[in-house]
């Protein structure tokens, strides 16, 4: 069962940003290329990033480079080239942090075609 | 005198108490802990053994040289640990808990090292390290045949 309810997931393109800020998990809006529009409360908080310093930069490459490989990039541009997207995993998270263990879902929403990385925490 | 500056981010303790905080994170045993301190301790020292070499005025810009150097080792040996322990992860389920203190350790030496480098020098530094891993990639998918 995935950390993210089902219907917050069809709503996934009309979040505003104050309701981005009240979820309890990650929420990352990046554009195809893996900018970040849109950077949440509990992700800025948790990886200890301004929202300010975290939009505009690539997600994969500048803000997270722990995910910039095959797993979470690779699997990112695979999806965003296919023109879907939906996949949850497990991931570990230890850059300016402490270890921390995570889920991921990349998300593609079809109909806007918009792309979205939510992360919840997991136990170890 | 960056020398100085070196010596204060290298403070033993520092390095030792949250090395101790990261092995309790992912409950690592004595025999770990004691294996996971003596991690710190070795990338402590590298950061004495420069300021002990370089400790003149007119040694400044070949200590930061060095320092910047140092801190793409400890970003390509984070980047090695972060590859492990997330391919054990998505592959295992799980990752060996040895691995994520290592990293953890890595990163913030990182972090302490980073507080005497310039800003923006620092960002070249990492796209210089992003760079040379992409390349990396894409070398090894031209020998593949990987389109």
């Amino acid at each position: 069962m995935s950390f993210v309810p089902d219907a917050f997931v069809s709503q996934l393109p009309n979040v505003s940003r104050s309701s981005a800020d009240g979820l309890p998990f990650g929420l990352v809006q990046v554009d195809d290329a893996g900018v970040i529009q849109l950077y949440n409360k509990w992700e800025s908080e948790m990886a200890a990033v301004p929202v300010s310093s975290a939009e505009g930069k690539n997600f994969f490459t500048q803000v997270a480079p722990c995910t910039n490989n095959r797993l979470v990039f690779g699997k990112f541009k695979d999806g965003v080239a296919k023109g879907e997207m939906d996949s949850e995993f497990n991931y570990t998270f230890t850059y300016k942090m402490k270890p921390t263990n995570v889920q991921i879902r990349l998300l593609r929403h079809a109909a806007s075609q918009t792309n979205w990385v939510l992360v919840g925490m997991r136990a170890a | 005198m960056l020398a100085q500056q070196l010596l204060v981010i290298a403070e033993d303790g520092v390095a030792d108490s949250a090395a101790m905080q990261f092995a309790l994170d992912v409950g690592l045993d004595a025999r770990g802990t004691t294996m996971l301190r003596a991690y710190a301790v070795a990338r402590v020292t590298a950061i004495h053994d420069l300021a002990a070499a370089m400790p003149e005025a007119e040694d400044e810009i070949e200590l930061y040289r060095t320092l910047a150097a140092y801190w793409l080792e400890l970003r390509f040996e984070w980047q090695r640990n972060n590859e492990v322990m997330n391919y054990q992860t998505v592959l295992r389920g799980s990752a060996e808990p040895r691995v994520i203190a290592e990293g953890s350790v890595g990163s913030f030496m990182l972090s302490r090292i980073e507080t005497l480098l310039d800003p923006a020098h620092l960002e070249l530094l990492a796209q210089y390290a992003l760079e040379l891993l992409a390349n990396e990639r894409a070398s090894a998918q031209l020998k593949e045949g990987v389109a």
